[in-house]
């Protein structure tokens, strides 16, 4: 017994040796998650506990599902489900293929200057800070000087005053997502593409094979694998609607289908200091999530073999 | 939430601005009240014997505190650490020459442990819980509350010290009573407040453009009627004189709901600073939100929508600054504003080509039911509260009362004599070229700031620095102040701002109030706009707001109250 595990240990000392180097490279990344993502899931705690600055997270009390059961008797509850639902649904619905479609686009093009320039162009509005894109928002569609309306009123319409239009809000919010997102995510689809083997193209190409036959046949099963994942992952974030951006744009007019979870979380958790209040109903989120991402996995593997696990 | 967001804010435009402050913000985190009420509470003399714990750890001045007296400069030099928003132009950890001086005078030297005033109450609510510890003197941030701090031990009852170090605090007490219950809890005082003689010089106030309503032949408006027709007259003629009739907004009320509820105070509402919760005059505190004038109120407001009175973008643009925007671009004919925005504004529009442009502050118009305004910061809601790890909570008394001596008053107020002030020897104070012309190209405020004025401690703020600030304006508009302020003056009565909750109160509390404010600020959106009725779905309000706990509110409000009476 004592040998065996003295062996085991040899052989162990051994591998770190030769992968010096490889455990050097990986350790930062480990300890990035250990730090940051594993090391914060203790403070979850405090959502079946009545946490008080005074006492620190284990003096608090513990209430149980209180928290939970508070967020699922609120007033709000179902509004800003319903809300957080339909925004996150209809991001995923036009804002997934959009990238896919730019990336197979781009990846037809020469390579040069001009796919270069149209690469970063694209991708650029990513590092724009949301509280810059929604002082944008408001100044374009302002109905006074927004360049929107002024477009408007020069074709003899009548300005709309778009951010007081609850039947807007959803549109401007998604669209403006998706002009801020999709080229940055075609850089993963672009990434792929560039794994296929110029082989199969040429091959196609003496076969006679049309642009769309290629992308049709080649291209898009070729990053079918890609897609799925990302699929998987963005349904992993369905319940996770970010506040920051809505709360820079709603306002009372358009509350009824502007206020989601997490920006009714804000106000009513981290604003008014119920903490546990907040924790409770992010845990809800990340467990309704991953159930979501478990669901689409196993679907996945069983319809297409492709799977993240 | 968004509107605490504001108020604070506005609060920090008001301690730039008009009072004096630098954008030091933390101290005036809040509301008012006081002055104006003239109740002389006799707040509790509590006069128990010094606690055990702190007699045993005087040192430095342990001779001095024999007599009852600390004479500065200490013999011995004393360091104590005082946690405290920074300041936004200059940091307090760079060792600031009005903190040098003031050490110099009295040998106590502060490590001054900073954070930027934005992210203040966040960071220490922060710090606090995840150590239990606080720093020697911390500015209690918004939502710890004395009662729970004091309760555990973390700091300590200060009555005793004040009696013995603390004449000038005691003075400060006398000329703003309401001040003592906002810091105590269980009994005793737990923190001091930076408190303000200034807020009621010039309070936030209407603005109207004088030369429109010249050029129209009309007479600044005194009654809501008056407004309705002045803003009419922008509405449908050529206010601005370029020909083009459709081109002038209104009004503008700066970018959020809250903003509309200033018109409020003729409906004899106090929704503006007191959010509504004010006691009637048996002393029980009601919703106001919920009262037949809001609903006359709401009426009105709907209807001053919907003639185009008031700019659609009301609601969407953010922040005061857009105002500051469009009143700057010639489109605007009346606002609501800080006074001391006023001269800013009027340059930009000079320097954007309208050189007869003139912004007047008016007297708060008289409406249907009365004629008044609330003022807001003539206290900090938050104080500064002493550690009971502090080994010196004498000196941080005693150098308090000196900050809020007459000497120390004018240090931190005006900075070091002969530097960025000097006395004119009849009462009155004169900054200096240095702070009025600065090579640097800073503002006054922003040359005091960086001097460390308006910082760290708390202080008095004083008329006498309101004063020394109107070196800006001419004689003209200097004249229109103190006669649009003499006559505002009778007429503000002091935003309610109640004494902390206690834990239970808080657990009560606790996520109503967040609902109910959601609700409202979402409804009076709505009246205002039309997509709700106000005729129609007020009983449905009214029963909704009832379902949101406002009782449970109410009776909370009702015993903090209470003890702000007592």
């Amino acid at each position: 017994m004592k040998q065996k595990w003295e062996k085991s240990w040899v052989q162990f000392k051994k591998n770190v040796r030769r992968d010096k180097a490889l455990i050097i490279i990986v350790l930062p990344v480990f300890l990035h998650y250990l730090i940051f993502f594993y090391y914060p899931m203790y403070g979850n705690i405090i959502a079946f506990k009545n946490f008080k600055y005074t006492t620190g997270i284990w003096g608090s009390e513990w209430v149980g599902f209180e928290h939970f059961l508070r967020f699922f008797r609120s007033p709000y509850f179902t509004r800003v489900l319903r809300n957080t639902i339909l925004i996150s649904v209809y991001s995923i619905l036009w804002g997934f293929p959009i990238p896919i479609v730019f990336a197979l686009l781009t990846n037809d093009l020469r390579q040069g200057l001009y796919k270069r320039v149209v690469q970063a162009v694209s991708y650029i509005p990513y590092f724009i800070s949301t509280v810059v894109i929604c002082g944008m928002l408001v100044n374009f569609l302002s109905p006074s000087t927004g360049i929107i309306n002024s477009i408007i009123k020069a074709f003899g319409g009548k300005p709309v005053n778009f951010l007081m239009e609850p039947k807007w809000f959803r549109t401007i919010f998604i669209a403006s997502g998706i002009w801020q997102g999709f080229g940055w995510s075609a850089i993963i689809y672009l990434a792929a593409l560039t794994g296929v083997s110029p082989e199969l193209y040429e091959a196609s190409k003496i076969d006679g094979a049309s642009r769309l036959q290629r992308v049709l046949h080649i291209s898009i099963p070729s990053i079918m694998p890609t897609i799925v994942v990302t699929f998987i992952l963005q349904l992993g974030s369905l319940m996770s609607v970010g506040y920051e951006k809505l709360i820079l744009l709603y306002n009372p007019v358009t509350l009824d289908v502007a206020d989601v979870i997490s920006s009714y979380t804000y106000r009513t958790g981290l604003v008014e200091g119920n903490y546990s209040f907040a924790s409770a109903v992010g845990l809800f989120n990340s467990l309704i999530n991953l159930i979501l991402v478990f669901i689409a996995n196993s679907i996945s593997k069983k319809v297409s073999d492709n799977s993240l696990w | 939430m968004k509107r605490r967001l504001l108020s604070v804010l506005l609060t920090a435009a008001l301690a730039a601005g008009t009072l004096s402050g630098c954008g030091g913000g933390g101290g005036t985190t809040g509301g008012a009240s006081g002055a104006a009420a003239g109740s002389t509470t006799q707040a509790q003399q509590e006069t128990q014997a010094p606690e055990q714990e702190d007699s045993g750890q005087q040192t430095a001045a342990a001779g001095a505190e024999a007599s009852g007296e600390i004479t500065f400069p200490l013999a011995e030099p004393v360091e104590i650490t005082v946690a405290t928003p920074d300041g936004s132009v200059a940091s307090l950890a760079d060792n600031l020459p009005l903190w040098q001086e003031i050490e110099k005078r009295t040998n106590v030297k502060i490590n001054w442990d900073v954070t930027a005033a934005a992210q203040y109450d966040e960071v220490m609510k922060l710090r606090v819980s995840a150590s239990g510890d606080i720093p020697d003197v911390m500015l209690l941030p918004n939502g710890l509350n004395l009662g729970g701090l004091g309760g555990d031990g973390t700091i300590i009852p200060l009555e005793d010290y004040i009696d013995r170090y603390g004449d000038n605090i005691k003075k400060m007490y006398e000329a703003f009573p309401r001040v003592k219950s906002l810091t105590s809890a269980d009994g005793h005082i737990y923190s001091i407040n930076t408190v303000s003689e200034n807020a009621y010089f010039m309070p936030y106030c209407f603005v109207v453009r004088k030369d429109w309503l010249d050029r129209l032949g009309l007479q600044e408006p005194e009654t809501i009627d008056d407004w309705m027709t002045v803003l009419r007259a922008f509405r449908d003629e050529d206010a601005d004189g370029d020909g083009n009739p459709g081109n002038e907004i209104p009004f503008f009320a700066g970018g959020h709901v809250w903003y509309t509820t200033f018109w409020a105070h003729a409906w004899g509402l106090h929704l503006f600073y007191s959010d509504g919760w004010y006691p009637d005059e048996n002393g029980k505190m009601q919703y106001e939100f919920i009262s037949d004038r809001a609903k006359e109120f709401f009426v009105w407001l709907n209807n001053f929508y919907e003639e185009g009175l008031l700019d659609p973008e009301f609601l969407t643009l953010g922040d005061e600054n857009k105002l500051y925007e469009k009143a700057a671009r010639n489109e605007v004919g009346a606002f609501s504003v800080y006074p001391s925005q006023i001269p800013m504004i009027e340059e930009t529009l000079h320097s954007n080509g309208v050189a007869d442009a003139k912004l007047v502050p008016l007297v708060p118009p008289k409406g249907p039911y009365a004629q008044m305004v609330e003022v807001l910061g003539d206290m900090g809601v938050n104080g500064y509260v002493v550690s009971s790890k502090c080994e010196h909570p004498e000196v941080v008394i005693a150098l308090i009362n000196y900050l809020m001596s007459e000497e120390g008053t004018l240090l931190m107020n005006l900075g070091v004599e002969g530097e960025t002030y000097t006395d004119n020897g009849d009462g009155s104070y004169s900054l200096t070229e240095y702070v009025t012309n600065n090579p640097d190209g800073l503002s006054a405020n922003e040359v005091l700031s960086a001097y460390g004025c308006q910082l760290g401690l708390p202080y008095i703020m004083s008329e006498k620095r309101g004063a020394a600030m109107q070196y800006e304006y001419d004689d003209e508009m200097r004249e229109r102040f103190v006669t649009v302020s003499e006559r505002t003056r009778p007429l503000a009565s002091s935003g309610l701002v109640l004494p902390p909750a206690t834990e239970e109160e808080n657990e009560v509390i606790a996520g109503k109030s967040g609902d109910l404010a959601t609700y409202i600020w979402e409804m009076t959106g709505k009246f205002i706009v039309g997509t709700a009725d106000v005729e129609a779905e007020w009983d449905d309000y009214v029963s909704r707001v009832k379902e949101l706990g406002v009782d449970d509110i109410l009776a909370v409000k009702q015993a903090q109250y209470d003890r702000l009476e007592q």
